[in-house]
């Protein structure tokens, strides 16, 4: 055995396929920490790019990912016996089985053990390079590397390995082992996305047998600091794990040891040979036979389409094919099942939604098969030899070509058709069969088709070049990686980055709208370069023996006779001209603007005009415009009045008004009197003009402005999705602004750094007085618009219909607010369908309901509808009363996907909640569109009433107020139980929302604008608060607060006075809640420990519970510490649940004053208890709310 | 017809020159090319089959300029290369029938003819249905004589076409070459002497890359007489045998050593004269080149 062992190590050693193995993951993990192009399992925002996680992640993600090694290195130790035709005399030395058996498999396996060697070479120095920011590197420790290592790869190459040397041991054919691979690696990838539901989390963790999904559940809710200096513990869930796997992994190489014999294979009778027989030869003179041979050009077509057809069959009938493909249509299924899913509900399976599928997992197995079988056939007849006389034959070059391109055709032709087949299939499973047949054919035959074509072109032309045919493939690899690593460093033009198109998107009301364009052409362009590459590869297609590149470069000026001479001129000719007239809309029509630049402006926007920040500036008072919208057009007339009014004690002799790059001014008017600019910079937004007179303190004058938006040609990316042609949704941003806006700042820290800009904080500090001046959505305005658009569409903005009329062929809208509203509002236009309803206060007062669809997405207007009278039910009868006699939802293409609250109008995406599918029935599902509308009727008050300062904290007032009242609309609906599920999904956002953050965690009280603490862990900490000091306490405390607060002017509220009015409503014994909530970061580890019960004389039960409990305070880098605990926590006893109940009700819940560590509690209940639970609603914030609750025993 | 090739070179990227100014004329019937493995006769053939590229020199046929008008040669060229391989998963027949769509023999009716009558003449008519995966090595090799044969070349292109077959295999289709080679330029390499001397009207052997001799085989063979000898010795005297005389080859005969030498009169009177034969004027020739050890 030792020297089958040393003999294999040896070999191996001397290989070089080790040494290109280990430099392929070199390779991957040194570009992925190096750069940002290749995302592995890196670690984000503060965690370290060589963090423990990280280097975790990295190693079992390539350790599956790098299952093709595995299968190429432990496939080879016994098959190369039999390809080599060794075993014939090498199995009658005397041999042992074991030794050879094992020897053979130790020895490749320690070679497999040191090629993965390479995954941390990569790490370590990827992480020294100069260009990485020494805080992003953390120390480099050896127990981080080996104890991944030793958990996760030995197990796992073990496991492959054992699974791929078993297999050619047994079949002595290396084809097992690669289809063993693909089929791994696909039921792997299958029974993740079927795995991945929120529930089954610990039962996948358990069965995974890579270890990653119990990696991921230990780690998920880990924090930076966590993430920054824990090695994953080897304990539970993942002991179980490895244990299993391993014992599988040894069982399968002593199994197959068993079955394995050192002998001579029997021929199979599949592939028995063709016995040859001694025939007579019938008397034919071949002399005699003088077939007519024809050479004209439509034999040779038609033989070009019979040979297509020959190849396309043979590439049909591949196993792998055949693999690759079933495999891509169970992705595609899988995936279409699973789309678009919100809250664990589904949509309707609308065409756009199937069609997005293709880009999923199945886009890499259509990318891997095109490059694949594109060298497969460009190299067929040459690794056959067949080419040897074939290359002789009579046949042109473009013959063999034209017919190998014409098969890749057919099998490009073929994947589109599968994505049809996969989603109407979907469709038809769902019960919905609105096939829209039309996009299915646009977006697979008009888009997709033409960018395999372009791929097809590009690997057979480098398949042509190279002699090699993995050298092709290789240098396809590199140049997606090239095109990736241009993309991402800022060279983002779509004319250089290969087979690149601008991004699109499908809207069920815009359909392509004005992406046509851009796709036509930018398609046009690529396939044009895709026929060249075909020209060019005909010129240089290998026939005869010929393989050095001089030589052939001889023969390819040989070939460029006059029709080459012709194509290639005119195709050359006709693709740069498609790249000219690209060029002139991308560049010329339009800018481009790399994201570099678009950094440089913000900065230089900083450094030139910070200086006029603050400066005594007027107000807005009064907003007056006339808005034309010709959406076929995308182009948009605004003639605005704005009554400004100096509300500062210095008189005001300039006016500083940001106006958008892009926008054409036409006219400025200040007081009726015509200006122009003293200062005009265009690229930087920033305008100044000189008050005709200076505008004394409390003094109000006009400013009239004319400005015009046009869409001209098309754009590289970033089309102005605002102005569609059907949906049109613009605000108040495209309009003239007064004064330096700190908001176009660059951001990003990293950014800033790059240009030489001081830190900046990420919002104004809580008690900063001067901030307090305006509030996060501007000033109180008095508003009135008159919005025209086309005739067959509505237009609408803020305010009541006052009047409306149709005008040479267009319709005008006039709108009107009787109130006072802030300074934030919209323009929208579309061909709408209109639902109308109407809501009646209990003191009589009537609001007009209205939705404004799109025909087709009637689905869930009901549901909005009750959505909008339930909160407004609620919201009056609890806050105070509705400013507003109308509430307006107005539908949008899905270009972006949020609602939005303006006064009175809530523009609302056609994709979060109008195809949504919510079957009632089910548990599970969550009714989202209701919810979703009860959240922006709730910003009515928080955020239209109620307008805090833009300090830190702003949000909390306005987002997790707004969550609040939708919960407990949802809650007056649903029912408690319900909002179990709504809240897990809230706590699981908030924990994993906290391991990205990029700068720091904060307290509630002091959040800046970040969404996984505003939005969910307010939810959190509202809901608690409210089952802590009760609903109508919460209540109490928010409509004080909103009756004293609301409507005001400067200075605006902050979080300190929302906490006041909180407190006063919570008793004394409470307040820790309130602080622990809001003003630090708490986290608890409670868990169910051992529950039993006993069955008393008189039919009670009386229930004994064990449980630990923790409370553990985070700094804003997750650095926890234990505290004391004296707590108030839910502990609740469940019975079966009855039928005829809605929803759960609990045997018992009560909160208790719980004390850190072991506690035990005897409860005693009237019914047969199932469950005990501590906190099992997940009130508090606990990172294992699933050992919350646990299963009784009963004792006898 | 004839075949005519100037002045023909040829080196290889690696340095390797395989043709040194090349000049030959071939005319209508068999031609044989012999020469010892690496003399070249492939890459001669390769480069007559337009598969190759020349440095300098011409070939031309029939007024074709071979190295230029390849799409010319091609419709009158039946081409059997030394190594190649077939599509394993698609049987003789349809291979063949494809293979003479693509001679241009668009006709269905006498495509069928000409296909039958070769799988019978290279008798795989019986195992036509089988895919050619499951062919033996001279099978593979019947296969690649019939679709040479296809579509009535003017040129027919044989590299060492009997390697593999068995002696009746061997016989057939010398008689299939014969019957050919009548109006048809067939050029035969091979470096067994014998099928040259019972095929071929006129020959060529060809060492390093050099024409060393050509003509007809019994006409060479005429001038090398009487300077043959033959003698019977130990093998361990066969060093000192070298040193002083021009061994041209060595057999082994009932367990003694043979060798044949070159001598223009009698060497020694232990010596025997024989009557030479193509095996020898080949030996002799490529003594000349290259150290030649036969046993």
């Amino acid at each position: 055995m030792k020297e089958q062992f040393l003999f294999e190590l040896k070999y191996r050693f001397k290989r070089p396929a080790t040494y290109i193995y280990f430099g392929i993951l070199f390779f991957m993990s040194f570009i992925a920490i190096a750069s940002d192009t290749v995302q592995i399992g890196g670690g984000q925002g503060q965690v370290y790019i060589n963090a423990p996680i990280v280097v975790s992640n990295f190693i079992i993600i390539l350790s599956i990912v790098g299952m093709a090694i595995s299968s190429a290195v432990l496939s080879v130790p016994i098959y190369r016996d039999f390809e080599h035709k060794v075993f014939t005399f090498y199995y009658s030395l005397p041999i042992n089985k074991g030794g050879y058996f094992w020897g053979r498999f130790l020895g490749s396996f320690l070679i497999l053990l040191f090629i993965f060697l390479g995954v941390y070479l990569g790490i370590l120095l990827g992480s020294l390079m100069p260009w990485q920011e020494a805080e992003k590197v953390g120390p480099i420790r050896f127990i981080h590397y080996l104890q991944p290592y030793l958990i996760f790869a030995i197990p796992n190459l073990l496991f492959t390995g054992a699974i791929f040397f078993a297999l050619v041991a047994l079949t002595r054919n290396a084809l097992a082992a690669y289809t063993g691979n693909v089929i791994l690696l696909v039921g792997y990838l299958i029974s993740l996305t079927l795995a991945s539901d929120l529930e089954n989390r610990e039962m996948s963790a358990l069965f995974d047998p890579f270890g990653i999904q119990a990696a991921n559940y230990i780690t998920q809710y880990w924090t930076i600091a966590e993430r920054n200096t824990m090695t994953i513990p080897f304990e539970s869930v993942l002991l179980y794990n490895r244990i299993i796997w391993v014992s599988v992994s040894i069982l399968i190489l002593a199994l197959s040891f068993v079955s394995f014999k050192l002998g001579i294979p029997k021929k199979s009778s599949k592939k028995q040979k063709t016995t040859d027989k001694v025939a007579e030869i019938p008397a034919i003179s071949l002399g005699n036979l003088k077939p007519t041979q024809v050479f004209s050009n439509t034999t040779l077509i038609k033989q070009m389409f019979s040979l297509a057809n020959l190849e396309f069959r043979n590439i049909r009938r591949d196993i792998y094919f055949i693999a690759m493909a079933v495999a891509g249509i169970i992705f595609l299924f899988v995936d279409g099942w699973f789309v678009d899913q919100l809250f664990g509900t589904p949509t309707y399976p609308v065409t756009y939604n199937m069609l997005s599928i293709k880009n999923g997992t199945f886009g890499l197995f259509a990318l891997i098969i095109i490059v694949f079988y594109t060298g497969e056939l460009v190299k067929r007849e040459r690794s056959l030899k067949y080419a040897n006389f074939a290359d002789a034959f009579p046949t042109p070059n473009w013959l063999g070509l034209g017919s190998k391109i014409l098969a890749m055709v057919y099998v490009s032709l073929t994947l589109c058709v599968l994505v049809i087949f996969a989603g109407v299939l979907v469709q038809t499973f769902k019960g919905y069969f609105n096939y829209e047949f039309g996009v299915y054919l646009s977006e697979l035959f008009l888009i997709t088709f033409p960018r395999y074509l372009m791929l097809v072109g590009l690997a057979f032309f480098i398949q042509t070049l190279v002699a090699n045919k993995y050298l092709g493939h290789f240098i396809m690899v590199l140049s997606f990686i090239l095109t990736i690593t241009l993309n991402v460093n800022g060279f983002t033009h779509n004319l250089y980055l290969i087979n690149n198109i601008p991004s699109y998107t499908y809207s069920d009301m815009n359909g392509y709208g004005h992406f046509v364009a851009p796709i036509f052409w930018f398609s046009l362009y690529w396939f044009l370069f895709s026929c060249l590459l075909i020209v060019l590869s005909n010129l240089f297609w290998a026939r005869g023996a010929e393989t050095n590149l001089k030589v052939r470069f001889k023969v390819a000026k040989n070939r460029f006779g006059r029709p080459a001479k012709l194509a290639f001129i005119t195709v050359l000719i006709l693709w740069i001209a498609t790249g000219c007239y690209t060029f002139y809309n991308t560049n010329i029509l339009n800018t481009y603007q790399t994201p570099d630049q678009g950094n440089e402006i913000a900065a230089n926007y900083e450094k030139i005009y910070k200086k006029y920040e603050g400066i005594p500036q007027p107000s807005i008072t009064d907003v007056k415009v006339y808005t034309d919208i010709f959406p076929e057009e995308r182009r948009v007339a605004v003639r605005g009045i704005y009554t400004m009014k100096n509300k500062t004690k210095t008189a005001i002799d300039s006016l500083h008004l940001i106006i958008n790059t892009g926008i054409d001014i036409k006219e400025i008017k200040i007081g009726d009197k015509k200006v122009e600019p003293i200062l005009a910079d265009a690229i930087h937004s920033y305008y100044i003009y000189k008050m005709p007179q200076k505008l004394k303190p409390n003094a109000k004058i006009d400013l009239e402005y004319s400005i015009e938006f046009d869409n001209k040609g098309f754009r590289n990316n970033g089309e102005t999705n605002q102005i569609a042609a059907n949906g049109t949704f613009f605000n108040n941003g495209f309009l003239p602004a007064i004064g330096y806006n700190a908001g176009r700042e660059l951001a990003s820290q990293d950014d800033r750094k790059d240009f030489d800009l001081p830190e900046r904080p990420r919002m104004p500090n809580l008690y900063d007085k001067e901030a307090r001046k305006s509030s996060v959505l501007g000033d109180w305005i008095n508003f009135e618009a008159i919005v025209s658009t086309s005739a067959d569409q509505i237009a609408i903005a803020p305010g009541y219909l006052e009047k409306e009329w149709e005008e040479k062929d267009r319709k005008y809208f006039h709108y009107k607010m009787d109130t006072k509203m802030l300074n934030f509002y919209s323009f929208l236009s579309a061909r709408y369908e209109v639902m109308r309803d109407k809501w009646k206060s209990k003191d009589g007062k009537e609001v007009n309901i209205e939705i404004f669809y799109h025909k087709g997405h009637e689905y869930n207007l009901d549901k909005m509808i009750s959505g909008i009278k339930m909160s407004l039910d609620y919201f009056t009868q609890n806050f105070s009363s509705f400013q507003f006699r109308q509430m307006r939802i107005i539908e949008f293409p899905r270009y972006a996907t949020f609602a939005q609250s303006f006064p009175n109008t809530v523009p609302y995406s056609e994709s979060i909640g109008f195809i949504a599918k919510v079957d009632e029935s089910d548990e599970d599902d969550l009714d989202y569109p209701f919810y979703v509308t009860s959240h922006e009727v709730a910003h009515q008050w928080w955020g239209h009433q109620l307008v805090p300062a833009p300090v830190q904290g702003a949000t909390l007032m306005v987002e997790s107020l707004a969550q609040y009242s939708a919960l407990m609309v949802m809650k007056q609906k649903y029912g408690k139980d319900k909002m179990k599920r709504f809240l897990r999904y809230e706590l699981d956002s908030y924990l994993r929302g906290r391991t990205v953050e990029q700068i720091k965690e904060l307290p509630l009280f002091l959040v800046e604008n970040q969404s996984y603490i505003h939005y969910r862990k307010g939810s959190l900490a509202m809901y608690a608060l409210q089952d802590y000091i009760g609903e109508k306490a919460v209540n109490q405390a928010l409509s004080n607060y909103v009756k004293a607060v609301g409507f005001q002017e400067a200075p605006y509220t902050t979080s300190l006075e929302f906490l006041k009015y909180i407190k006063a409503e919570t008793p004394d014994s409470l307040k820790y809640v309130v602080e622990d909530m809001f003003e630090k970061i708490i986290l608890y580890e409670n868990r169910a420990l051992e529950a039993s019960y006993q069955k008393l004389a008189d039919d009670k039960y009386e229930v004994t519970f064990k449980f630990s409990a923790k409370k553990l305070e985070a700094d804003s880098l997750g650095y926890e510490n234990e505290i004391k605990m004296q707590d108030w926590v839910d502990i609740g006893i469940f019975g079966a649940k009855k039928e005829e109940e809605k929803e759960q009700i609990p045997l018992y819940l009560q909160k208790h004053q719980i004390k850190a560590g072991e506690n035990t509690l005897k409860i005693i209940v009237r019914e047969k208890p199932e469950k005990a639970g501590i906190d099992p609603y997940f009130k508090l914030v606990d990172r294992n709310p699933e050992d919350n609750t646990k299963g009784l025993s009963e004792i006898l | 017809m004839e075949l005519n090739i100037q002045n023909l070179s040829k080196t290889y990227p690696n340095g390797v020159q395989a043709l040194k100014n090349v000049s030959l004329n071939i005319p209508q019937g068999m031609f044989g090319l012999l020469g010892p493995n690496g003399a070249g006769k492939s890459s001669l053939m390769r480069t007559i089959a337009t598969l190759q590229e020349a440095d300098s020199g011409s070939i031309t046929i029939d007024g074709i300029d071979v190295l230029k008008q390849k799409d010319d040669v091609r419709k009158i060229l039946g081409y059997l290369p030394q190594e190649f391989g077939l599509y394993p998963r698609v049987n003789a027949e349809t291979l063949l029938t494809h293979i003479a769509t693509l001679k241009g023999i668009t006709n269905a009716k006498e495509r069928k003819e000409i296909v039958q009558a070769l799988l019978h003449k290279v008798n795989l008519y019986s195992a036509r249905k089988k895919n050619l995966g499951t062919y033996s090595g001279g099978m593979k090799q019947r296969f690649g004589i019939a679709q040479a044969l296809l579509g009535n070349p003017k040129l027919v292109i044989v590299d060492e076409p009997t390697a593999g077959l068995d002696p009746t295999e061997r016989n057939r289709f010398h008689n299939l070459l014969a019957e050919i080679g009548e109006n048809t330029i067939v050029i035969l390499s091979t470096h067994i002497v014998e099928d040259v001397s019972t095929l071929c009207q006129q020959m060529a052997i060809i060492c390093l890359g050099e024409v060393v001799v050509t003509g007809q085989p019994n006409e060479i063979v005429k001038d090398l007489e009487g300077k043959i000898w033959k003698k019977t010795i130990e093998k361990h005297e066969l060093e000192s045998y070298r040193d002083r005389y021009k061994v041209i080859a060595t057999n082994m005969h009932a367990g003694k050593t043979v060798i044949h030498i070159f001598s223009e009169e009698e060497p020694h009177q232990d010596f025997v004269s024989i009557p030479p034969d193509l095996e020898d004027v080949y030996f002799n020739t490529i003594a000349d080149k290259m150290d030649v050890v036969t046993v």
